[in-house]
C-alpha cells in the first residue's frame, strides 16, 4: 500500500459531528472514514489504468457511475478520478502500483451526506449552483464552492453526497449546520420531483 | 453577479475563479537575446483592450484561457489551452 494514500484514522468531522445535534430540517451524516482512492494522470493513462483493473469509467468529466457491488467512481476532470465506498476496489487499487504517467491523489476528505426536507433550501442559501436544474439521469458531479469551501457534490433524489478538503470539513459542517438549524421543517418532498400535478390542481 | 464560463464546469460566479496572468509565449531561453529575455521577464502590456489570460476554476483546479476585453471588463470566450487558439 502507498503510505500517503492511507485513509484517515479519525474523521476530520469528529468534533463537530459529536458537538452538534441533528437539525430537524436537514440530516447530516459523516462518511469521512469510507474507503476512498483518487488518481490523476497525463494523457489517457489514468483512464486506461482503471479500465485495465476492471472499473467502469464515466464517459465525460463531471459524471459518476456506480461500482459493481457498492460505491461509486466519479470523473472529476479530464483525467482525475475518485473511487469511494468500495473497500475491495480501494484495496485493489492501493495494492496495484500505478503506471509512470498516473499519480495517486491524497483523498483524506471530509465526506458528508445531507438529506431531509430542508435540503433544497439549504443548498439555495449556501451554493450558487441550481441543483434542481440538473438532470439526475446524467449522473452529474458538481465541483463548486459551498459557503466558500471548494466541494465535490453528487446530487441524488433524496440525499446529496459532499466531499471537501478535510481541513475545511469542520468549518463547512458548522456553516451548513448553522443555516440548517434556522430552517423550518417543510413537508417532505423529493428535491427533483417531476410530479407537479398538485400545482395544477390548486 | 459577475459570471465566467469554465470549459469543463460551465458558468459559475467569478468568485469560483482566480486570475493566472496574461497568456504569453516564452522565447527560447537558449536563443533569445538578453533584451528579449528581460522584456519577457519584466515587462507587461497594461494597455486596456482585448487580452488572452490564464484563469483557473478553483474547486476543480481547471486551468483555461479566457479572451477578455479589459477596457469593458467583458469575457468574450473561454477555452482549454489544448483545444484551439
Amino acid at each position: 500500500m502507498h503510505a500517503f494514500v492511507a485513509p484517515v484514522a479519525v474523521s476530520p468531522l469528529v468534533e463537530v459531528a459529536f458537538a452538534n445535534g441533528k437539525p430537524g430540517a436537514v440530516v447530516f451524516v459523516d462518511h469521512s472514514l469510507t474507503p476512498r482512492y483518487g488518481c490523476k494522470g497525463k494523457g489517457k493513462g489514468a483512464a486506461q489504468w482503471l479500465q485495465s483493473l476492471g472499473l467502469p469509467l464515466p464517459a465525460a468529466p463531471n459524471r459518476w457511475l456506480p461500482l459493481a457491488e457498492e460505491g461509486l467512481i466519479a470523473r472529476l476532470g479530464m483525467q482525475e478520478f475518485l473511487i469511494d465506498g468500495n473497500a475491495d476496489v480501494v484495496a485493489r487499487l492501493q495494492a496495484s502500483p500505478p503506471p509512470a504517467d498516473v499519480a495517486a491523489v491524497l483523498r483524506q476528505d471530509a465526506a458528508l451526506e445531507l438529506s431531509g426536507p430542508g435540503l433544497s433550501e439549504l443548498l439555495l442559501q449556501t451554493c450558487a449552483v441550481d441543483f434542481a436544474a440538473l438532470d439526475l439521469a446524467e449522473q452529474p458531479v458538481v465541483l463548486t464552492r459551498m459557503t466558500g469551501v471548494g466541494v465535490t457534490v453528487i446530487p441524488g433524489a433524496s440525499s446529496y453526497r459532499i466531499w471537501c478538503d478535510g481541513t475545511y470539513g469542520a468549518a463547512l459542517w458548522e456553516s451548513l449546520y448553522a443555516v440548517a438549524a434556522d430552517l423550518p421543517e417543510p413537508p417532505a418532498q423529493s428535491l427533483h420531483s417531476t410530479d407537479r400535478s398538485s400545482e395544477h390542481d390548486a | 453577479m459577475k459570471l465566467m464560463t469554465c470549459p469543463i464546469n460551465g458558468t459559475r460566479p467569478i468568485a469560483e475563479f482566480s486570475y493566472g496572468g496574461t497568456l504569453r509565449v516564452m522565447p527560447d531561453p537558449n536563443a533569445a537575446s538578453d533584451a528579449e529575455w528581460s522584456d519577457y521577464v519584466f515587462n507587461r502590456d497594461n494597455a486596456p483592450g482585448i487580452k488572452r489570460e490564464w484563469w483557473r476554476h478553483i474547486p476543480s483546479n481547471t486551468w483555461f484561457i479566457a479572451e477578455r476585453d479589459t477596457e469593458r471588463d467583458v469575457v468574450l470566450r473561454t477555452w482549454l489551452h489544448a483545444e484551439r487558439d
